[in-house]
């Protein structure tokens, strides 16, 4: 049996801006993929015409992918669950491994009429399936940004928030109160373009670990 | 009022022009070829009793939407035409009419995701063949699938086949259908070692789910493979057998074996298979056998069909493969009369002409 349409095409990945953006060229760049973005241009090729990699918003990653725009993105878990869609998660990759965490300010105490959880996130979905795959009755307010501000300026007493090192807790004067999941750096594909490509990725995937 | 006069409610859709011209004629194709096959066309009805359809498609029903009667019956409009076609073939086809095949082509309506609405399931074409089993029959229907998507302008799309007797076989654990497909390998052999298999088991088992490629290399894979039970061995057989039927006709580079693909739905019971086409994100068409469905809803017989979305197999066809509008003329002479002979001449002659 023969192989078609593989290899025909460089494979098409979208990166996130950002934190990431650097550890995934620097990743690429160990295994032969040199990416160079030329002045403010989002789509790059590597020289050897494998891989075409297109920078794209954090949160706006999944979708990319979801749409075969991009057929594969490096892309935190935090994020593929905020979006929902279902892809294949081909390989963890060796960087960004952080914390989902519920913290609240060092000195509160909680209030033991109190009859639920009221949480700031910007992760909503996975605050949400948390709590209720708990039982734990939950309000959860969505905020963009700066999420800590919340129980200093006393929005909300807790927030469920990435925590790298913690600095940022410490430095509000707030304290992990449970570490909810681990999350990490994943190499993710969409299905159908994964099925009709499954050589080439598979040897990238080869390739990056 | 005036609000509702500039929208169309979530899960419709209406398309004009060269558009519906471009639906009527791949439409028009599949038809034609299903007609060439000996398959003849059914409809379904627009809407069925809810409680028939509950448990056999969790996903179809969170789409689907539902209506009550002035009998207080509460019914749900069609969502899927295969699960209407197994309710309507249960209920009719006796013993001696088998095997029937039948095609289709028409509109469902489901809830679309305001914030994705790439999926365009708004057509739904296939075709099923009922009351054969056996490799011939799987193969009859993946061949005329291939020259369906021939037909209709999706020629480099390439056929993923896998098993889900052969899912069935390896476990029943809620959630490891779900893991193979999504080639979650450690969730799988999770699952696995809830079942009870040693470490020896789980690794043979997660390898063979991991495969993708020609008869050839499965044939490796399955002797150097350990403690496979015979009803896994069974199913790989039959795969086998029919890969090699359709290499034999002249498909071996258009058909792989895929032992993630399992099949979406809980009915399935023997061969599944998806459809991928460069440039798509999601399987172009997709079908299985289900012989154990006709029987919930009445003379059971053993079937296998597929089935494929037609909008939004258009809406991702390049522009060269989509059919164009014929060149109209407009018809010459002095008077309407005239005008209407000269066109019916040269209607004649094949031109389309208007008055």
């Amino acid at each position: 049996m023969t192989t078609r349409n593989q290899d025909a095409t460089p494979l098409t990945l979208a990166i996130p801006k950002g934190r990431l953006q650097e550890r995934t060229e620097e990743l690429l760049l160990s295994r032969g993929y040199e990416i160079r973005f030329k002045g403010r241009k989002l789509v790059a090729e590597d020289p050897g015409g494998r891989l075409q990699v297109m920078l794209v918003k954090n949160s706006d990653l999944p979708t990319y992918v979801h749409h075969g725009i991009a057929g594969l993105g490096v892309c935190g878990t935090d994020v593929i669950y905020e979006n929902g869609y279902r892809f294949f998660r081909l390989m963890e990759l060796p960087f960004g491994k952080t914390r989902m965490c519920l913290a609240s300010r060092t000195d509160y105490r909680p209030d033991g009429d109190a009859h639920r959880l009221r949480v700031a996130s910007k992760f909503t979905r996975f605050t949400h399936d948390y709590f209720q795959d708990r039982g734990i009755p939950c309000e959860i307010i969505r905020l963009d940004g700066s999420v800590e501000l919340a129980p200093v300026l006393g929005l909300t007493p807790y927030i469920v928030d990435l925590v790298e090192t913690g600095s940022t807790l410490k430095a509000n004067d707030l304290k992990i109160v449970e570490e909810l999941a681990t999350v990490s750096v994943v190499l993710i594909a969409n299905p159908a373009y994964y099925k009709f490509h499954y050589k080439s990725i598979d040897a990238l995937v080869d390739t990056l670990r | 009022m005036s609000n509702q006069q500039l929208r169309i409610p979530q899960g419709t859709e209406a398309f004009y022009l060269e558009e519906a011209y471009a639906h009527r004629e791949l439409l028009r194709r599949f038809e034609n070829i299903c007609s060439s096959w000996g398959f003849l066309p059914v409809q379904t009805p627009v809407f069925d009793f809810h409680d028939l359809y509950r448990g056999l498609d969790d996903d179809v029903a969170k789409a689907s939407y539902r209506l009550v009667d002035r009998d207080g019956e509460i019914l749900v409009l069609r969502s899927d035409i295969t699960l209407f076609l197994a309710r309507q073939m249960g209920m009719i086809v006796q013993q001696h009419d088998l095997p029937v095949r039948v095609y289709y082509g028409d509109t469902i309506l489901r809830h679309e995701d305001p914030n994705d609405l790439s999926k365009n399931e708004f057509f739904q074409i296939g075709a099923e063949l009922i009351g054969t089993a056996g490799v011939e029959a799987d193969a009859e229907i993946i061949l005329l699938l291939l020259e369906a998507v021939d037909g209709l302008g999706a020629p480099s799309s390439i056929l993923h086949v896998g098993s889900r007797a052969l899912l069935r076989a390896s476990s029943e654990s809620n959630g490891f259908a779900r893991a193979i497909e999504e080639r979650e390998w450690d969730a799988a052999g999770r699952l696995l070692a809830n079942d009870g298999a040693d470490p020896q088991r789980i690794d043979s088992v997660i390898q063979l789910y991991r495969f993708i490629g020609p008869a050839d290399e499965l044939r490796e894979l399955i002797v150097a493979s350990a403690a496979l039970r015979p009803a896994e061995h069974e199913a790989l057989l039959h795969l086998l057998a029919l890969t090699d039927e359709l290499s034999a006709i002249g498909h071996e580079d258009r058909v792989r074996i895929d032992l993630s693909e399992v099949g979406d739905r809980d009915y399935y019971s023997g061969i599944v298979f998806h459809l991928y086409d460069e440039g798509t994100d999601a399987p172009v068409a997709s079908g299985g056998r289900y012989d154990e469905l006709l029987g919930r809803f009445g003379s059971n017989a053993p079937s296998i069909g597929f089935s494929l979305m037609l909008r939004r197999l258009q809406s991702r066809l390049p522009p060269g493969n989509l059919p164009q509008m014929p060149h109209i003329e407009t018809a010459d002479g002095g008077s309407f009369r005239d005008r209407v002979r000269n066109a019916d001449l040269l209607r004649t002659q094949g031109k389309v002409v208007r008055l």
